[in-house]
């Protein structure tokens, strides 16, 4: 960028506590075209006067330096210029004083250290964060649209058509979106077809209806904006988001189509109930599971298997081969309902009949608790907690269960006509891809493991983003649910779907940068060709050609970074982020010579949980060193090495990267952020130790959003530790 | 201890009974104890009601008559005012009490007419027809029933052995002297089923099963101090009101049992007859002090109890209704007997007063049995029980 301009606010302490006339000074030095201060820049006049100043000056870039980039963000955007924040409120003036050991504060004109007011120290750190902006802008290069080669698909494509993926499907052409809908088997309707009845999906919430599901496929049969593929499966994706290639394999033949996105909502398959001998199936008669009452139940068939004699008894086994880890460690959460709804149909049938059910803990999910009261007042209906320890055959074909640990206190036998397993789901994807896609990291979404097969993710914030982009899971593939709620979450991931396509369109970050236009660009001469990139991207979004070379499919980028804090030839940058802007920003500090008595920390803070953690610390007038730098970095992912090696030899004594937190639990927006930050700093660690510098003096902390308190000490001891170490040798090198 | 397998084969009708006996909301628990924790009364070692919530809904009547903890119980209304699913497992305590009493006694029509509305006038044509009998008997015919001079101060005397006695006397003795033993009989056949039930429960051993001489002696005299001072019912929270009124009805019931032990012996035995002066003799005043204060005790119990409904504390059903008007109507006619017959222009009145009293203590006196009344013996059963079971639990530890 040529012409930058600095605006200085002077508002909210800035100018009660930093010179703003040598900041402006410092500015002009380091190449600003224009600089100017003023009050309340967010104010209606101070943005007036911001854009009177930029086409006075025919500015390409400001640097606005008031508060944090956090606040205020659509304030400060100006059409067509690049805008960069320098936090002196949040960064500066609200998060830095000279406590002394008593915990008092003191004035800024106190000597901080021999020969140096805590004011000069605070007007280096100023000084330092107007120099880094200003290099930040003139290595800035202004973000354009990605617009793929070929023309986007906005079809949306739903593969599944059970309750989720006819929801999916009828509400995508409602909103206008042409849809091709995927069903595996040769009839519409997935496992709701099969009920005889369901809980109401509407308040109430207390009685039991005829499947809505005829309804749901006359919709979908009769919508011209929907085209049904029965008895098809997906046997092949490849592209990204807006350019997706799908194959669908119909009675042995292939058909190419183009689509945009993906509604996963293949849905899920029974437990295997052979595997649950030890509770009688197949080996006691009049077995069987919730499943197979179902089926006989819409065949209006309440008879005993074994001799066709009419069911007065019936006992419900809850949780059957599920919250055991020999086999589905979760809960289904369907199955209370389901054998809630079981009980019912026996007890309209007959209105002397008996329905027991034995649970570990009743779990109706929501508002179906009222279906539980409803079902609980039948007199007929007998609940007790329990643990089955037998179930073996009784006298005249009965069933004998016996439990332990009751609610009475006491071993309960209970003697019944048919006994139903309540088993749990099994969701399609925990034994085949589905999805087939033509992807370097593998055909499947990656990890299901941690979600036991489920179509689903650990964005805490984002239920419905999978790791995939462009790629939405809905029902019970995504997570164990009932009915009510699949027909939500399908409505849901259309939504996403939607999303992703208008982001497609205007070539920006599908999620969570949805604001951002820039992509990483690979100059592919330099390249050679470690995989580092494609391995370690975690959203697949490269794949590799026959030579190891990263193809990028820029649509199914999240911007985190990830490939460019990877790739050890430097090869990847973003227009507004690249190895030599943060060069530049690092050269552009002020480093103090040798033996000036205070060291100069660096800290890469992440901008989705860290960075905010710290400015919340900062409203609560929490200190941190003066003595530290920020640098704001989309995620640790994006830390090149390059970064640290340019720290750590322009002289600064310690160098932090606070992120989010990783492992089982992670926190990280980009999952694998802060986890390869780790293990990258492992390896520069053992660089330092070759160098015989203490491995501490690059740190990796990682902190939540709320983890106010301790962010601020995690800072303030790594302040503390670093000054327990020599100065780094490099400085005034 | 160890537990045996319990063979489970819950009994529907039972469940519809108890239900239809004001425990209709039995079902909503879903066994979170909350009532067992906050019950002021319920012990640690063997908590209520949380358990007998349970096995009402699962029809275990054996087990509910089996057990101590439903008298215990005073219905202070704590649970069903914490009870997060409006269970009111008071009131189904209190159905259940009904249920154990029905499952004890024998003629159980009788019970039936006692627990619903329309078994009211049955049970007042039954007791005015043994009324009427015994009135034929001893009038010799009908006497008329709008002249106080005939019925009830006329018919002639009669003298059998060494007694003396008026129409009107032996009228009241061939009715409830009978009526008494047979109310008696059966209680004290239920009391010892039910304490031998306890027994087999809690699986009292053999050299702890006392004569029940020595039961009496020691346990039944503290039980009998206990419930005078009502100090279990005063440990109620939620519905503390009822203990003062509770307690002062009891009080009253207790003046007038001695009362009316005098006027039998005196009266009856010794020949002094009655009307004695209403405001000169002392056993008239105690028995004026006896009537006052059963009227201000139910009366305090009725307006307590509809304010308690209106904070859902309580819940009233029949059983409970008819308890509360029949005590009340016997203390209004009860002081309308007085009041009438001494006022010359209105004293004809009396007759019919005094038939329908009588009417209502027959019901009453049947009640021990039948009616919500029978707490009375099965509380004090259970409280004696209560006593000697904490009491060997010591002694064999």
């Amino acid at each position: 960028m040529e012409k930058i301009g600095v605006f200085i606010c002077t508002s909210c302490d800035i100018e009660k506590r930093l010179d703003i006339a040598e900041l402006e000074n410092i500015a002009r030095t380091q190449g600003a075209t224009a600089v100017y201060s003023k009050e309340f820049l967010c104010s209606k006049e101070g943005k007036t006067f911001i854009e009177e100043k930029i086409k006075e000056n025919g500015l390409s870039a400001v640097s606005i330096c008031a508060c944090s980039q956090r606040v205020n963000y659509d304030v400060f955007n100006f059409d067509k210029v690049a805008v960069d924040r320098v936090s002196l409120r949040e960064g500066i003036v609200w998060s830095r004083f000279f406590v002394s050991e008593g915990g008092e504060i003191l004035e800024d004109s106190s000597e901080y250290v021999s020969g140096v007011s805590f004011k000069d120290e605070l007007m280096a750190l100023a000084k330092d964060y107007v120099r880094m902006s200003i290099a930040k802008l003139q290595t800035y290069k202004f973000p354009e649209p990605f617009k793929p080669e070929e023309e986007i698909s906005k079809t949306i494509l739903v593969i599944g058509g059970g309750v989720a993926g006819l929801t999916a499907a009828i509400e995508s052409a409602k909103a206008g979106y042409e849809v091709i809908l995927v069903e595996k088997e040769k009839e519409l309707g997935g496992f709701v077809a099969k009920m005889k009845a369901h809980c109401e999906i509407n308040s109430p919430y207390k009685n039991i209806v005829s499947p809505i599901i005829n309804e749901l496929i006359s919709q979908v049969e009769a919508n011209e904006k929907i085209k049904i593929y029965k008895g098809a499966v997906v046997s092949n994706i490849e592209g990204g988001p807006g350019i997706f290639q799908v194959k669908i394999k119909l009675d042995g033949k292939e058909e190419q189509i183009k689509v945009g996105v993906v509604i996963l909502a293949a849905g899920f398959k029974p437990y295997d109930a052979s595997k649950l001998s030890h509770l009688g199936y197949g080996l006691v008669k009049n077995v069987v599971t919730n499943v197979e009452f179902e089926k006989m139940a819409k065949e209006g068939n309440l008879t005993r298997p074994s001799d066709s004699k009419p069911i007065k008894s019936i006992l419900f086994i809850q949780c059957a081969g599920q919250r055991d880890e020999n086999h589905l460690p979760y809960c289904s959460s369907y199955c209370c309902l389901a054998s809630l709804k079981q009980a019912k149909y026996i007890r309209e049938n007959d209105s002397e009949s008996k329905a027991f059910i034995i649970y570990d803990h009743m779990r109706t999910m929501g508002i179906y608790e009222n279906f539980y009261k409803s079902l609980q007042d039948d007199p007929g209906i007998f609940l007790t907690k329990g643990k089955v320890v037998e179930v073996s055959q009784g006298e005249n074909d009965k069933v004998k269960v016996v439990v332990e640990e009751t609610l009475f206190g006491e071993k309960l036998e209970i003697n019944v006509d048919l006994v139903v397993l309540a088993i749990g789901m099994v969701p399609v994807t925990a034994e085949e891809a589905v999805l087939n896609l033509e992807y370097r990291q593998g055909p499947a979404l990656p990890e299901l493991e941690i979600f036991y097969g489920y179509a689903d993710s650990n964005f805490i914030c984002f239920p419905y983003e999978t790791r995939r982009t462009g790629i939405y899971a809905a029902g019970a593939i995504h997570q164990p649910m009932t009915i009510q709620q699949a027909i939500e979450d399908a409505k849901g991931a259309a939504l996403k779907a939607i999303q992703c396509l208008v982001a497609i369109e205007e070539g920006r970050a599908v999620h969570p940068r949805t604001w951002d236009f820039a992509y990483p660009e690979f100059d592919l001469k330099m390249c050679t060709q470690c995989k580092r990139c494609t391995e370690e991207c975690p959203f697949g979004a490269l794949n590799e050609d026959e030579k190891a070379y990263p193809i990028p499919f820029i649509t199914r980028c999240r911007r985190c970074g990830t490939c460019f804090g990877a790739c050890p030839q430097r090869i990847i940058n973003f227009k507004d982020y690249s190895i030599e802007m943060i060069s530049n920003m690092i050269k552009a500090t002020e480093m103090p010579e040798q033996g000036y008595g205070l060291y100069r920390l660096m800290a890469f803070v992440c901008e989705n949980d860290a960075l905010p953690s710290l400015d919340i610390a900062a409203y609560h007038r929490k200190s941190l060193p003066v003595t530290i730098r920020i640098i704001p970095v989309r995620c640790l992912g994006s830390v090149n090495v390059a970064f640290v090696k340019d720290a750590m030899s322009k002289g600064y004594d310690g160098i932090l990267l606070l992120g989010c937190k990783y492992g089982e639990n992670y926190q990280c927006h980009f999952i694998k952020g802060s986890e390869l930050a780790n293990t990258r700093m492992t390896n520069v660690a053992e660089t330092l130790q070759q160098l015989a510098l203490e491995p501490e003096r690059v740190t990796l902390h990682t902190t939540a959003i709320d983890e106010i308190e301790e962010v601020v000490k995690k800072v303030q001891e790594f302040d503390k530790e670093i000054r327990g170490f020599e100065e780094n040798p490099f400085k005034g090198w | 201890m160890v537990k045996e397998i319990i063979k489970m084969e819950p009994d529907l009708q039972a469940i519809k009974e108890i239900q239809a006996i004001g425990a209709d909301t039995l079902k909503k628990c879903y066994q979170c104890a909350t009532c067992s924790t906050v019950c002021p009364l319920s012990p640690d070692e063997a908590p209520f009601p949380r358990k007998q919530m349970i096995l009402a809904q699962w029809g275990f009547k054996e087990r509910l008559i089996n057990d101590p903890a439903i008298w215990l119980c005073h219905q202070c209304g704590d649970c069903s005012k914490y009870c997060p699913r409006q269970a009111n497992p008071g009131e189904v305590l209190a159905a259940l009490r009904l249920s154990v009493i029905r499952e004890l006694m024998p003629f159980k029509f009788l019970n039936t007419f006692y627990n619903n509305l329309w078994g009211f006038p049955i049970l007042f044509l039954i007791s005015l027809f043994f009324i009427l009998l015994a009135a034929i008997g001893t009038f010799g015919g009908i006497p008329n029933f709008f002249n106080a001079e005939s019925f009830p101060y006329g018919g002639p005397s009669y003298e059998i052995w060494f007694l003396h006695l008026p129409a009107r006397i032996l009228m009241i003795d061939v009715v409830f002297i009978p009526l008494t033993v047979f109310v008696i009989i059966i209680l004290l056949s239920a009391i010892n089923r039910i304490w031998n039930f306890y027994l087999d429960t809690y699986k009292i051993p053999q050299a702890y099963r006392y004569k029940v001489w020595s039961i009496l002696k020691v346990y039944l005299i503290p039980a009998i101090a206990e419930i005078l001072n009502h100090t279990r019912f005063e440990k109620c929270e939620a519905n503390k009101w009822r203990a003062l009124p509770h307690k002062v009805l009891l009080w009253a019931f207790i003046i007038l049992a001695f009362t009316t032990a005098i006027v039998f012996v005196m009266a009856d035995i010794l020949g002094f007859h009655t009307p004695w002066h209403p405001l000169l003799h002392p056993v008239k005043w105690l028995g004026n002090i006896g009537g006052l204060m059963l009227l201000y005790g139910i009366i305090s119990i009725a307006l307590g109890r509809s304010r308690a409904e209106v904070e859902k504390s309580v819940r009233t059903s029949y059983p409970d209704s008819l308890l509360i008007y029949l005590i009340l109507f016997i203390g209004l006619t009860g002081f309308g007997i007085e009041i009438f017959r001494s006022i010359p222009s209105i004293k004809n009145a009396t007759s019919l007063i005094y038939l329908i009293h009588l009417a209502l203590v027959f019901i009453l006196f049947l009640g021990v049995a039948y009616s919500k009344f029978t707490h009375l013996v099965f509380r004090t059963t259970a409280i004696v029980f209560d006593l000697y079971f904490k009491d060997i639990t010591q002694k064999m530890s």
